[in-house]
């Protein structure tokens, strides 16, 4: 059952952007480009030469571990009622992989000499360094409460309480904030900083960093959907389920992505401090008992 | 205003009336009395400096002429200033010196007709590219309008201070619409200064009409000077023959023309409301308001045959009656368009998210709006309460009532604010002119138009005042044609606003003024095969390098 | 109901009032260059050929800015500004109209004069015939102003010796 993540996790997100796109597109009374246009443009990327202007390694690294940490996160999550890759301790992997993925989109940004990469790579930092620590205590809130470190054996044990409630929501905001929904793609801003560590990139290489994005965002709400499905369901019917509550959550975002505008890093930086402030609390009623 | 510096002055200067409150001062003796002159012009509580223009007379009078036009807007009078310039000695002294709203003018005619100002505090070129020879000035009689000279230079950019690093808006940048340099020197996010270097879109347009187009074919460039305003420079063009002349138009033409002004003012502000929300982010509200734009479009499709470039505006009058069914159309359109724009603007402003963006980012304070000359909304939102309709009014706008609006805070929000109150005046004014226009011709008749004479007129297009001057030549030719569109003013004012803000926004700042490059640099000409090679070469290597 | 459109799968039609690529009606024109003059970006030019007594009225329609003045002056309506606004072409020459006009042979030399056959005509047809009687105007069609000078030159000659006698 599982193994169908490893079809779906690499193939879907591109499909899911077009819709998104179209959604969108609909919502501003427009026709829109067709569903499966994010993966013409990938395809048509993904077979251009690019262009290096700096000889660094890292540079042309960058997108390949970009593309490896997205899909170990997705193959880390479970698809049914289990995950392809799982171990006991595989939600540390999970973060470890998951602020590897940003670590590469700074490599990259930072190993070119052009000033537009370093201000995306310093929004991408700091944005980091406030929201990954987010996730970290809401994941943990869960982790606390099932006396488990294993992602699929959390997301089968979960049980209601008063933490576990706040736990959830703040793990939608969590989720929408690092899929780089507006108001939050500060780091990939195209009208200010030209989309900021993507800049210098082009043809196969900036093809495969627009695709490792997409999986990233997908599996981030797969993560949220197998956390509402597989505590009430088992096998496909929890495979079904996840999936309904994905595209659910998916077109609810890309709807309230419509109608916002962009913030700004200080504003981002400082909703995220108060996020880290309500996780810590509830993670303190989580460990009281509750 | 007149009158009074009449009694002080008007002794020593020789007196030239142009029109019933527009009246010209030439220093012919002591021109040590200049910088008095002008400090007790700007001194005045309500006055700016208007334009300046610098001529090549030495066919007729012996040596160039430097002229500085000043308005007071609350008394309605418009004085000019002529200092002789000789060529044997081309300095004046400047008036940048002490009010910065001249710099760019005098940094202007050094350029294009070699007069230095003496105590100019930035003396760098302007216009001209990199690459132009030092001695070769474009607007004086002598050169050729196709004569294209080499050379090499490279331009002297302020060196960023202490431990910033240098990040180039520009020249080619995703928030512009034309190519124009910011230069800014950030620290982190945050940017430190500012250094402008534009004139890229510069297209010879003054030397242009100096030499082969008669009155009526200089009409049609002069509503392609703007990609957005065009018809408000071709009314300001026509005006100002109109004075030099001394022909009256008809009521109804000015009426007519007066209700394409406003069709103008709505489709730009429309369009900058959804430049403003792109660069934020927000894309749904700039699908929208462009989608409530559309209809304005095509109601000038309809009334003119274009959507943008009207060619309505000859000398004397305009070419295209307004019959009925098109009146009926128009008070149709204003009435979808006023309901659908409120609906837009209550989503603007309840978006938490972009009211975020726009509070407080960007601000100028009212004394520096005022030592820039700053016009439009820019000044508007800064508190100055100047709007050429009421200042210098024109065409049927003294007939037709309407507010002002003026806000004090001088952020984005502001400007963003005083363009939505100008749309909905503007319907307004609309539904008043349709409804008040008289009968009657729509041309007036003339015979002539005589020469030497010199016509200065203004007009409010959206971003602020258009002033054009213009000097009448023989066998209906003009001798000299000056553009001042209000973004060369504008312009100087960004640097001042983006200190101590964010890259982010940066580009929002840049909008904010609503800039019209094309308006700006309308001036002398680059030779299109070497001219464009080198500055691309420049600038390319500019912008990798931090 | 979407805003936007599958043009140019969809087909576009301009208003009735738009002003498009100009088009000349070669029935009708009669090469005075009127246009020539009025245009501002020379999209329109007049090219004389007085060896073999041609004239050619150019439009380019890459040159034009569609501003409608030549409509405006044209005294027969020949060129006239269409709908269309579809210009774009990988032939450049497919943007130029050229009509070709022979041009008057005078009489008395047998040079060829600056105006069109056509206009002669047309300025005949204009002229109320009972003129055209008295004046004895086609006596002097078409005559180069070297010839007209010298007829009238000649006129005033013979009318003096007659007033005289």
């Amino acid at each position: 059952m599982e193994l169908i993540g490893a079809i779906i996790a690499p193939f879907l997100p591109p499909l899911l952007d077009g819709i998104a796109r179209k959604v969108r597109a609909m919502i501003q009374n427009r026709v829109g480009p067709s569903i499966f246009q994010t993966w013409y443009d990938i395809i048509t990327l993904l077979s251009m030469e690019s262009i290096l202007p700096t000889a660094s390694l890292a540079f042309r690294l960058a997108p390949y571990v970009a593309l490896a940490s997205a899909i170990c996160m997705a193959l880390m999550l479970p698809y049914g009622s289990d995950a392809i890759i799982n171990f006991g301790g595989d939600l540390i992997a999970f973060i470890y992989v998951f602020t590897l993925f940003s670590a590469a989109l700074v490599f990259g940004a930072l190993s070119v000499d052009n000033s537009y990469s370093h201000a995306g790579a310093n929004r991408e930092l700091t944005l980091s360094l406030v929201f990954k620590p987010l996730f970290a205590i809401t994941i943990g809130i869960f982790a606390l409460k099932t006396g488990s470190l294993s992602i699929t054996e959390i997301a089968r044990s979960i049980s209601p309480s008063l933490s576990i409630i706040g736990a959830y929501l703040l793990l939608l905001y969590v989720t929408y904030v690092e899929s780089g929904f507006i108001p939050y793609d500060i780091a990939e801003a195209e009208t200010e900083i030209l989309e900021g560590p993507l800049t210098e990139y082009s043809g196969r290489l900036l093809g495969l960093f627009k695709w490792a994005l997409q999986i990233k965002r997908f599996a981030m709400i797969w993560l949220f959907a197998s956390f509402v499905a597989l505590p009430v369901a088992e096998g496909a019917i929890a495979f079904v389920l996840q999936l309904l509550v994905f595209l659910l959550t998916y077109l609810l975002m890309v709807t309230y992505e419509s109608l916002n505008a962009r913030y700004r890093l200080d504003q981002a930086t400082r909703q995220g401090m108060k996020g880290i402030v309500i996780g810590v609390v509830l993670m303190i009623i989580a460990w009281l008992g509750w | 205003m007149i009158r009074e510096f009449e009694e002080k002055f008007g002794s020593t200067l020789e007196k030239k009336v142009i029109a019933k409150n527009k009246v010209l001062y030439t220093l012919m003796v002591r021109r040590e009395d200049f910088p008095d002159i002008i400090n007790y012009i700007l001194s005045r509580p309500n006055t700016r400096l208007f334009t300046m223009v610098g001529m090549d007379e030495r066919n007729t009078e012996e040596s160039f002429s430097v002229t500085y036009w000043f308005l007071d807007w609350k008394d309605q009078e418009v004085i000019g200033v002529r200092l002789y310039v000789p060529e044997d000695e081309p300095y004046f002294p400047s008036v940048g010196a002490f009010h910065k709203g001249a710099i760019w003018f005098e940094r202007e005619v050094q350029d294009l007709l070699g007069l230095r100002a003496e105590g100019l505090p930035d003396p760098r070129r302007l216009i001209l590219p990199d690459d132009w020879p030092e001695g070769v000035y474009p607007l004086r009689e002598d050169f050729q309008y196709c004569h294209s000279p080499a050379g090499t230079r490279s331009y002297p950019y302020k060196e960023p201070p202490g431990d910033s690093t240098v990040h180039p808006m520009g020249p080619y940048h995703v928030a512009l619409d034309e190519p124009a340099h910011f230069r800014l020197f950030v620290r982190g996010e945050e940017i430190v200064d500012v250094d402008y270097r534009g004139f890229y879109s510069h297209r010879g347009i003054e030397k242009l009409a100096r030499g082969r187009l008669n009155y009526n074919q200089i009409v049609f460039i002069a509503e392609r000077i703007c990609g957005i305003c065009g018809f408000a420079h071709s009314v300001a063009y026509a005006q100002a023959i109109e004075e030099a002349a001394g022909i009256e138009v008809p009521d109804r033409a000015r009426y007519i023309r007066t209700i394409l002004l406003e069709i103008e003012r709505l489709h730009s502000h429309l369009l900058w409301l959804g430049v403003a929300a792109h660069l934020t982010g927000f894309d749904t509200a700039f699908m929208r308001s462009w989608e409530i734009r559309e209809q304005v479009m095509e109601l000038a499709e309809r009334l003119t045959g274009n959507r943008k470039t009207y060619g309505l505006v000859l000398v004397g009058g305009v070419r295209r009656d307004l019959l009925d069914y098109r009146k009926s159309l128009i008070l149709e359109t204003l009435k979808n368009l006023r309901r659908e724009f409120d609906e837009l603007v209550d989503m603007l402003v309840s978006t938490k998210s972009f009211v975020k963006r726009c509070e407080g980012v960007g601000v100028l304070s009212k004394e520096k709006a005022r030592e820039w000359d700053t016009a439009g909304p820019l000044a508007r939102a800064s508190g100055i309460d100047y709007d050429t309709r009421t200042g210098l009014p024109y065409a049927a706008y003294d007939e037709l009532s309407f507010d002002v609006p003026v806000y004090k805070e001088g952020d984005v929000l502001a400007r963003a604010l005083v363009r939505i109150d100008e749309v909905r005046e503007s319907i307004s004014l609309l539904e008043q002119a349709v409804d008040a226009i008289p009968g009657g011709p729509v041309m007036a008749e003339f015979n002539e138009v005589p020469s030497w004479r010199e016509g200065i007129s203004a007009v409010e297009a959206p971003r602020g005042e258009n002033t054009h001057y213009v000097m009448t030549g023989e066998v209906n030719r003009i001798y000299r044609w000056r553009v001042k569109a209000p973004t060369y003013n504008n312009l100087q004012a960004v640097p001042d606003m983006l200190r101590g803000y964010t890259i982010a926004d940066a580009p929002l700042i840049v909008a904010s003024i609503d800039p019209c490059y094309s308006c700006t640099e309308r001036v002398q000409v680059v030779d299109v095969e070497s001219g464009k090679t080198k500055v691309i070469s420049l600038g390319g290597g500019i912008g990798t390098c931090p | 109901m979407p805003v936007t459109k599958y043009y140019p799968f969809e087909p576009e039609q301009a208003p009735p009032e738009y002003r498009g690529i100009p088009e000349i009606d070669p029935r009708l024109c009669v090469g005075c260059g009127a246009c020539v003059n009025a245009c501002p970006p020379d999209a329109l030019i007049k090219i004389d050929d007085y060896e073999n007594g041609m004239r050619k009225i150019v439009l380019d329609i890459g040159r034009c800015i569609r501003c409608a003045r030549c409509e405006e002056v044209c005294p027969t309506g020949a060129i006239k500004l269409t709908q269309d606004f579809e210009a774009a072409s990988d032939d450049r020459a497919a943007h130029v109209e050229v009509v070709e006009l022979r041009l008057a042979k005078c009489r008395g030399c047998g040079k060829y004069t600056d105006y069109t056959e056509r206009q002669l005509q047309k300025v005949l047809s204009l002229i109320p015939p009972g003129i055209v009687e008295f004046d004895r105007v086609r006596e002097k069609l078409p005559l180069c102003r070297e010839c007209k000078r010298l007829l009238t030159v000649v006129n005033a000659t013979k009318f003096e010796e007659e007033m005289r006698e």
